[in-house]
């Protein structure tokens, strides 16, 4: 599977957010995007999922053996950093309800207890109505969505930042187990996060896409590569 | 103390620009030249900030003009024998009364400066950390000298004018002054005491604009004939409150708390538009917040997918949707008993008569639909925004084309199902009545009447929710953002409205209602088919 990103321009006013940004992601795994304050990380998620659309550019995607065609609907899944979910639902409501309507893709044979169970919540929560859950729990909750509807592409906005460290642990699991299927792109500004989970990383710097070396990951001189490459980005960012 | 006064201007200038630069922006033709860039440029902004105070002092003398005239007309209206003697020196006298209550009570006592919440003061001494003191006294000044400037000159006008000579506007203008400096003193002691302003506090505001109305009517229907000597003009009165403002001056000056009185006072959701935004923007969808009790109901275990999703939601907003339903149908059941028993014990030829004219009383049952359908339509489509759509459209499975239709004709069938009883009870009530009444309306006007009710039912269920579908109006934000969704909404409203003046229903109305309906929503129904996968977004 292969997600090829070509020339996206995206503008706010006068502000070139997005200035060309080209890069393929060439194989399912975990990808780390590392960027400034305002560098457009939001941005380019909001282009990829056709929240907004950019001004130029072409996003594509190829599955395995299949020729590169425009992203659809139903390609791209989407996990907000601030979690929303229907909250006049339960988590066991709201997982039924979506199981019925995509009629368990993967063909798991799974129940909505066993997919909850699969996040971490516990059957008390689960006949809840979700708009007493935790930040985590909606989080969980979003991911679920993606791990019933198996989108090829999961971009995940800072998903990890609100979590406490054992929701954040399991999240990180949750992640690594699924990333054998998916290209996973996960915007971080924390780069031990990103070294720890993440199999590439891609940086966005003066709006556009540039990879690191993924054999410098796990080197002494990963964060001060990192560091140099995003410290002349310079003034006039885009607000997030 | 220079120093911190130039930091105040320079502050306000920039601001005061970049308010100004922001707007110009957003207007269509000037888009082009008030860019972002315009903000790093500190000169143009100060002449920006010169050209918006420029502006501030025409509008705030054209308010003062304004306000002094009304003043004096209703002087002259309520006091003296009517507005012909607005300017004639017998005005003076209910003039002074009117603007001692209006001016030196409730405009001088309801927020004076020291204790009214601003951008500024939250900028300069809670985030620059200024000397509290020195920015009340600096921006104090100013404020009680620009005040002392826009009103004087005006009163000394307005007196020339009254034959009084424009001294005695200015002694007004400088008694103004001194009441303005004693309210200050007022309030800070009442801070001193207390520990807590009244200044800006609702209840507070009301009882002084009552006290202020009241006073000012006693004085002038008691005392029409009073002169301006016996009033602000006695030199009693002007060393009376020469006294007490600079008492107040004192009082303000030797204020020992007022970095207390700004954290008090000045509190960044009162002073900060997006702290304010966010706190507004859940009060006009506060009607349609769900309560814990409304989400204990169970969802039927017979439905699956969207019709299961769709029955729990309506399930659960059923406080919402169906308790002014039950409201209204009670209503409805009640007029019907009273009204059957009342013409059964009545019924005569007079009554029969009138009854057999019903159907020319459609014109009144569409304001009447109207009224009840439209707001129950408009709060469920709200409901529908804030408490699942807001959600749910942001998984992109949400937004699919034929998910936009299914969704919307599994609400549909509910909502036109919730209208068509309301009209079917209507229909109910005007048939049992004329029943009892002995009316015998002609069979076929009747049945269309019946008819045009019924379809009315249809007509408003389609409205609403084709008009949230077609435009969804409503923001992330919360706000409604679309002039089209408001101007139709008007023009329905002004239709209907305009129905309740038809003094003599013509026989064909209830046709015309009826064909008026049936292309309405086929109109509708076809756009929301074609469009509302569109259209139907969070903006």
């Amino acid at each position: 599977m292969k997600l090829i990103v070509q020339d996206l321009v995206k503008s706010f006013g006068t502000k070139q957010v997005l200035k060309g940004a080209s890069y393929t992601f060439a194989k399912e795994g975990i990808y780390g995007l590392l960027g400034r304050n305002g560098a457009g990380k939001t941005t380019l998620f909001n282009c990829l999922s056709a929240e907004y659309p950019p001004d130029s550019g072409s996003v594509s995607l190829s599955l395995a053996g299949e020729a590169p065609r425009p992203l659809g609907q139903g390609d791209v899944g989407y996990v907000l950093s601030t979690p929303v979910v229907p909250e006049f639902l339960t988590g066991y409501e709201f997982v039924k309800f979506f199981l019925e309507i995509t009629g368990d893709p993967g063909k798991t044979g799974r129940t909505p207890d066993d997919w909850l169970a699969l996040v971490g919540i516990e059957k008390d929560d689960r006949h809840r109505l979700m708009r007493g859950y935790s930040h985590g729990m909606k989080n969980k909750v979003q991911m679920l969505c993606f791990l019933i509807g198996r989108p090829p592409v999961i971009l995940l906005d800072e998903p990890l930042t609100s979590f406490d460290v054992v929701a954040a642990l399991e999240m990180k699991n949750l992640l690594r187990e699924m990333k054998d299927e998916h290209i996973l792109i996960f915007s971080t500004h924390i780069l031990q996060l990103a070294t720890d989970l993440c199999d590439d990383i891609v940086v966005l710097n003066h709006g556009l896409l540039e990879e690191v070396d993924p054999a410098l990951i796990h080197t002494p001189e990963f964060e001060q590569r990192i560091v140099d490459i995003l410290r002349d980005e310079g003034e006039g960012q885009h607000e997030e | 103390m220079r120093s911190n006064a130039w930091t105040i201007f320079r502050l306000n200038a920039a601001t005061r620009g970049n308010k100004l630069i922001y707007w110009l922006g957003r207007l269509p033709l000037l888009r082009r030249v008030f860019t972002d860039r315009l903000y790093a440029a500190g000169e143009g902004k100060f002449a920006l900030f010169l050209l918006q105070n420029l502006w501030w002092v025409l509008k705030a003398i054209a308010g003062k003009v304004i306000y002094l005239a009304v003043l004096l007309l209703i002087a002259a209206f309520v006091a003296l024998d009517g507005v012909q003697d607005t300017l004639t020196a017998a005005n003076l006298g209910p003039f002074c009364w009117l603007f001692l209550w209006m001016s030196f009570f409730i405009g001088a006592l309801i927020v004076p400066h020291a204790v009214a919440p601003s951008q500024l003061k939250y900028i300069c001494v809670r985030m620059m950390a200024m000397d509290a003191w020195r920015y009340q006294m600096i921006t104090g000044l100013g404020h009680h000298l620009a005040a002392f400037a826009g009103f004087t000159p005006l009163l000394m006008i307005l007196t020339a004018l009254l034959g009084a000579g424009p001294w005695a506007g200015l002694v007004i203008g400088v008694e103004l002054a001194f009441v303005r400096l004693a309210a200050e003193g007022l309030h800070l002691a009442i801070y001193s005491r207390t520990g807590a302003s009244v200044g800006g506090k609702v209840w507070y505001i009301l009882l002084m604009a009552i006290a202020g109305t009241a006073g000012s009517a006693a004085c002038l229907l008691a005392l029409p004939q009073s002169r301006p000597q016996d009033v602000l003009l006695h030199p009693a009165v002007f060393a009376a409150l020469a006294v007490l403002g600079i008492l107040g001056a004192a009082y303000m000056v030797r204020f020992p708390h007022y970095y207390r009185l700004v954290l008090d006072t000045c509190k960044a959701e009162a002073v900060s538009p997006e702290l304010a935004k966010e706190k507004a923007k859940g009060s006009q969808f506060r009607d349609v917040q769900l309560k814990d009790s409304d989400l204990t109901a169970e969802g039927d275990s017979r439905l699956t997918g969207w019709p299961y999703l769709q029955a729990l939601f309506f399930r659960r907003h059923r406080r919402m949707l169906y308790k002014p339903v039950k409201i209204v149908l009670a209503i409805l059941a009640g007029v019907t008993v009273v009204g059957a028993v009342a013409l059964l014990l009545l019924r005569g030829e007079e009554t029969a008569a009138t009854f057999d004219l019903v159907p020319r009383c459609l014109p009144y049952c569409v304001f009447f639909l109207y009224f009840m359908d439209n707001n129950v339509g408009t709060r469920i489509c709200k409901a529908m925004f804030y408490n699942c759509d807001l959600a749910m459209l942001k998984y992109p499975w949400y937004r699919r084309e034929d998910v936009v239709l299914k969704n919307f004709l599994l609400r549909f069938t509910r909502l036109g199902g919730t209208m068509l009883a309301l009209s079917g009870a209507v229909c109910v009530m005007f048939t049992v009545l004329t029943l009892c009444a002995g009316g015998r309306p002609p069979v076929g006007e009747y049945l269309i009447f019946l008819a045009a009710i019924l379809c009315l039912g249809v007509f408003f269920a389609v409205h609403c929710l084709g008009m949230y579908y077609l435009f969804q109006p409503y923001t992330s934000d919360l706000q409604v953002k679309n002039p089209f969704f408001s101007g139709i909404n008007l023009a329905v409203y002004i239709v209907c409205y305009a129905c309740i003046q038809i003094k003599s229903t013509p026989s064909w109305f209830a046709l015309l209602v009826l064909a008026v309906t049936v292309v309405y929503c086929a109109v509708i129904l076809t756009l929301v088919y074609r469009r509302s996968p569109r259209t139907f977004r969070v903006k």
